[in-house]
């Protein structure tokens, strides 16, 4: 083990104010004298192993690694910080996690789901937070604005991709719903129902969200 | 269906009971007897139920409330039951003034039309024509349901500023070393003090008070910056004023390029500063 690029990657996490990639690291070799990507990537695992037992770890966010506390500190850390942590409201929760699992959404897809308007207030702070942003536009009249998560987004919730967010609930099936509701729908609605679910609507505990199409850490 | 997470904490009171508490000005019957003052006991304080009512994310959001409470399945909704309830919950927003949006009265409207629908006798042959309202609300119910649960454990991931503290060691980026035209205040201050020095020289013949004031001194110093373009800091001083008197020329000083009527040029660094007048030279 090259323990001089151990310690070199040590310092960089230490400085560096935004996750850092493999390629950003072997960035500041001269060219020739850049280690190659697996040897960043173990010089990377050979630190976080001496940081074991330690109050610090290496994690991978987006497409980057940075240096925090472990968890089981933040209460002490907590003492020495000024205010209480920012907390996130209910309607900015719902918002995002909706963005979050449903990207690219538009704004019209997120007030159909939570049944009310998402006030301005609410994407402006998101977007203030650079943990949405504009991906595109839904080609429909109006041409809305499609929104997704950002690189940042990762960062923040701790998560290296969208796939490690917690999954969402199953949907139960239509038909089973119709069945069990108090009065059995008639005989006809329900065989127009069969087969007729969206397969986006099918979406299981297992499945997971879709990998954003914005590249983490750019 | 489980409830990890009460949004609503605290306020586990029926509709009913709700606007016993705030409605005085209509009848309110508490076992069949009208009251006539509030209770003493009471724990929810209006203010406390507007917010209460006020917390709600929308029709769905209160919809569900309701359903989870009653602790039944959205997929098994007591329809009667749950739409008389939100109809009281609407009603009281509206009884409180809350400025309701209108998402809830259109909902109240979906659920009359559902109970309606319910109670009335409907050939099967009329339904393939349109969609079943109940499915429509259950859908719209159950992804909401999925979504507010999701927000609920996305709260809970570890983040950044609650959770997990970036590790930073300070990086200093040096600024570029900028050569200074213009004097600082240090560089004036420092120019001061070697004057200061020098009238210690003279200190023997130091004359009386003359009372000079700050204002005198700056029209002073504005003749001397009128008749020469530029003068040296250290001439505007008159060593002979006493110590009392050069503090107050500094002032003078100060007070002039403060409200921009000299301005104090250093060509560089350590060289002797200049004062020059502005508008006053031609």
């Amino acid at each position: 083990m090259n323990n001089e690029l151990k310690y070199i990657v040590e310092s960089l996490l230490m400085v560096a104010e935004t996750p850092l990639t493999v390629a950003r690291i072997q960035g500041m070799f001269d060219p020739g004298a850049a280690p190659r990507a697996e040897e960043v990537k173990s010089a990377i695992l050979e630190l976080n192993r001496d940081f074991e037992g330690r109050s610090i770890e290496i994690k991978k966010v987006g497409a980057g690694y940075r240096l925090h506390t472990r968890m089981k500190y933040a209460p002490w850390i907590r003492k020495l910080q000024a205010g209480r942590p920012p907390r996130l409201s209910r309607a900015q929760l719902e918002t995002l996690a909706i963005i979050a699992y449903r990207q690219p959404v538009t704004r019209g897809d997120i007030e159909k789901i939570r049944g009310v308007g998402v006030s301005p207030d609410i994407m402006q702070r998101l977007l203030e937070r650079e943990w949405i942003r504009k991906v595109g536009v839904r080609d429909v009249p109006g041409r809305p604005e499609l929104l997704g998560t950002t690189s940042e987004f990762l960062a923040y919730f701790n998560l290296e991709s969208l796939k490690d967010l917690p999954p969402l609930m199953a949907q139960r099936d239509l038909g089973d719903i119709a069945r069990s509701l108090d009065t059995p729908l008639p005989a006809e609605v329900l065989s127009a129902l069969e087969g007729s679910v969206p397969a986006e609507d099918r979406m299981t505990a297992a499945s997971r969200p879709p990998e954003p199409d914005d590249r983490p850490g750019c | 269906m489980g409830h990890p997470e009460d949004p609503h904490p605290g306020l586990d009171r029926g509709a009913g009971e709700a606007r016993a508490s705030t409605a005085i000005h209509s009848t309110v019957l508490v076992n069949g007897e009208a009251l006539e003052h509030w209770p003493r006991n009471l724990t929810i304080h209006p203010d406390a139920l507007e917010v209460f009512l006020d917390s709600f994310q929308g029709p769905l959001d209160l919809l569900l409330y309701l359903i989870r409470k009653q602790n039944q399945d959205i997929l098994d909704i007591p329809v009667a039951d749950i739409t008389r309830q939100y109809m009281e919950y609407v009603e009281l927003m509206g009884e409180l003034r809350l400025d309701l949006a209108s998402e809830y009265l259109v909902m109240a409207a979906m659920l009359a039309e559902m109970k309606s629908r319910m109670i009335l006798f409907r050939p099967a042959s009329d339904a393939d024509d349109e969609e079943d309202p109940r499915t429509l609300l259950v859908q719209r119910l159950q992804e909401y349901e999925r979504f507010n649960q999701a927000s609920q454990d996305m709260d809970k991931l570890p983040r950044i500023e609650r959770e997990l503290y970036l590790v930073s060691a300070e990086f200093q980026d040096p600024e570029p070393v900028k050569v200074e035209f213009q004097a600082s205040l240090n560089d004036l201050s420092i120019a001061f003090r070697n004057v200061l020095e020098r009238s210690e020289l003279n200190r023997n013949f130091s004359v009386g008070r003359e009372g000079l004031t700050v204002r005198e001194k700056m029209t002073h110093i504005l003749g001397k910056t009128r008749h020469q373009r530029f003068v040296r800091f250290e001439d505007l001083f008159d060593p002979g004023e006493g110590r009392a008197g050069l503090v107050v020329c500094f002032m003078a000083i100060l007070e002039l390029v403060r409200d921009n009527m000299l301005v104090v040029v250093q060509n560089r660094p350590f060289a002797p500063i200049h004062i020059q007048g502005i508008g006053q030279n031609r």
